[in-house]
């Protein structure tokens, strides 16, 4: 009866019209521009620098850390890991840290996929409904002919499409920026994933893969894409629960915030690890870095963020199909 | 009127939160080309019906039936025939008119220009649509309210206080607009308000409600009839009553004053056969009972306010 790509164009409309997007690029685009040029200041000085004895030197810097018993478990283990992955590439003779376009893009997803695009997507996802209660249009919206779960699949549709051009665009605009300070060139250039940590704390290479920067940049996008398409389902369901943007925005902050600060104040509650902030750096874990608990594999990252999001929609579709409108 | 076309039927609504019963029993129904006005106090539940009658809260017990089609089973069938506006007419303040219209458009399936042109300029708006919503006054906000309402040709049309915000001349202009929608078109036009003026000019026919219940339902013409009183002041009462009780009417005597539910013909007659009997009248007077004491005597005095 009612044709839902004309919803979803009303909620991209309005999605636009509210300037949430603009505001979103406008902090991307800030923000990145800051870095690149403090990456471009990093190569001048670089230029004149042994990068062997750098590498050496953080190494020895992690070893010393390391003999200190202030050190717990997890921090301990991860030090660990990043120090093994430091002597592989002085094995190798490369250097890990040669600022490039094409790097810079693909760390891009690593730095910010961890807190700035959650950030983001919560603030374009968390007032999509509860806008509509603080000014009123609900009454409108839900007085139409259409039923109230095809408005929140339009409203979900809209903002799965605007969490894909943020981190598209986010992508794009981290290699322009970086582009026009540092060497365009090099997607070409071998990376190394896949790093393990064996259950002694060893570094495992038998899983190391080498691969095309390029390849290894997809792979990152992919999976930072996943995450941030969990944390705007999440984000909707927040929209529906809270009437106030402010408030729905304000707790997908901290629970963003509070995962994080939770994994490193209380290492040893390993029940946090179902927390979906855990599970939610999957580019940092792809590329390496060891999970704050236990047992956290990749795929069950993965599958523990796709629970999450089941059940954040599923809770989302429920209040919202059934609760009463009052003024 | 059992025969009469419906367009709009409720029955038994009930709204129970917690245990407060909100809305209590509420039944009425609608006919293609009247205006029916739905009267109370603030508070007595004429929002929450009308909440109900739109698909926003769910009814406790009741039904809903709009254009034959079940609120609850045929929710898009049921809410194609109807526009609205609950409370207060709130738009998107960061859009045009237009693009409001255009909004509400596409949720019924597709825009179609000459229907935004025409909605515009039935409530007068066409030469404000490209402004922000936000630099719009409470009455226009109101307006392009109506005129979103309008947008599909419903059946039915559910108003809530749409004089609110509005100057005398809008609401007069509003009035006639309502009128001429029932009349012409043959709506159904269902409308609030805690203002008895306001029904009174604007409605055919009213159902005054309050705490939840609807008092009584009725023609808003018969409901002035049936409340319009003779008042004579005579030297000689008893002898004047013994003439109006032969009329078949019953007074009610205040010292020289008589009070009797009568019209102007028979009035005339009575005069004139009072004089006849040699009865002097000092005083006549034909009182007419507004619907606000109709409704302060019906709702037991309460303020209405």
């Amino acid at each position: 009866m009612t044709n839902f790509a004309l919803l979803v164009e009303n909620e991209t409309i309005k999605m636009i019209r509210r300037r949430r997007f603009a505001i979103v690029l406008a902090i991307l685009l800030s923000i990145l521009s800051v870095i690149a040029y403090s990456q471009y200041r990093q190569l001048e000085r670089r230029a004149n620098r042994d990068w062997r004895a750098e590498v050496q030197q953080q190494i020895t810097r992690y070893e010393n850390m390391l003999r200190r018993d202030s050190v717990n478990a997890s921090w301990a283990r991860s030090l660990r890991a990043e120090k093994a992955r430091l002597q592989f590439y002085l094995d190798h003779d490369i250097d890990p840290e040669r600022p490039t376009a094409p790097l810079f893009a693909r760390t891009f997803a690593n730095a910010a996929g961890f807190l700035l695009l959650p950030l983001l997507i919560a603030v374009l996802g968390s007032d999509i409904v509860s806008a509509e209660n603080a000014e009123g249009t609900d009454k409108l919206l839900l007085t139409r002919p259409v039923r109230r779960w095809k408005i929140l699949a339009s409203k979900l549709m809209s903002l799965y499409i605007f969490t894909t051009l943020t981190l598209l665009i986010g992508g794009l605009l981290a290699y322009g920026v970086s582009a026009i300070v540092l060497e365009p060139r090099g997607w070409e250039a071998p990376v190394f994933s896949g790093f393990q940590v064996s259950e002694r704390g060893n570094l495992s290479f038998e899983a190391v893969r080498q691969l095309p920067l390029w390849k290894d940049a997809l792979i990152a996008y992919g999976l930072e894409w996943f995450a941030l398409i969990v944390v705007a389902s999440i984000s909707i369901m927040l929209s529906v629960l809270f009437k106030s943007s402010a408030a729905s925005i304000g707790a997908m902050l901290s629970a963003l915030i509070g995962g994080t600060i939770l994994t490193r104040i209380s290492p040893d509650w390993t029940a946090a690890k179902y927390l979906f902030v855990s599970a939610l750096p999957l580019p940092d874990y792809y590329s390496g870095q060891a999970p704050p608990y236990d047992g956290m594999s990749l795929l069950f990252c993965i599958a523990l963020l796709a629970v999450w999001a089941v059940g954040a929609l599923a809770v989302a579709f429920t209040v919202f199909t059934r609760r009463d409108v009052f003024g | 009127m059992t025969l009469e076309q419906t367009t709009l039927v409720a029955e038994n609504l009930t709204k129970v939160i917690g245990n407060r019963t909100i809305v209590d029993g509420v039944s009425f129904e609608l006919h293609p080309g009247e205006v029916f006005g739905f009267l109370g106090p603030n508070g007595a539940g004429k929002t929450t019906t009308i909440r109900m009658l739109v698909g926003l809260i769910r009814p406790t017990k009741g039904s809903i039936r709009i254009c034959g089609h079940d609120l609850v089973r045929e929710f898009e069938k049921a809410l194609s025939c109807v526009g609205c506006i609950v409370e207060t007419p709130d738009l998107y303040r960061f859009m045009t008119g237009r693009e409001n219209l255009e909004h509400f458009a596409r949720m019924l399936g597709k825009v179609q220009h000459e229907e935004i042109e025409r909605v515009a300029s039935l409530v007068a708006l066409t030469n404000r649509l490209e402004d922000k919503v936000r630099t719009y006054s409470l009455g226009m906000r109101q307006r392009l309210g109506i005129a979103q309402a309008l947008l599909g040709k419903p059946k039915v049309l559910i108003l809530d206080e749409p004089a609110n915000g509005l100057d005398p001349a809008g609401i007069r202009e509003i009035r006639a607009l309502l009128r001429s929608l029932a009349a012409d078109k043959g709506m159904s036009i269902l409308v609030s308000s805690h203002l008895l003026a306001e029904i009174e000019l604007m409605c055919d026919r009213v159902a005054i409600i309050h705490r939840g219940r609807i008092l009584r339902t009725g023609r808003v013409a018969d409901l002035i009839a049936a409340n319009r009183e003779m008042e004579l002041t005579v030297d000689r009462p008893d002898a004047a009553a013994e003439l109006v009780r032969g009329l078949g009417m019953s007074p009610v005597l205040y010292d020289h004053t008589l009070r009797f539910p009568a019209g102007r013909e028979e009035t005339a007659e009575l005069i004139a056969a009072l004089t006849a009997a040699g009865v002097k009248v000092y005083r006549a007077q034909l009182h007419q009972r507004t619907l606000e004491e109709m409704f302060l005597e019906a709702t037991g005095g309460e303020t209405v306010l």
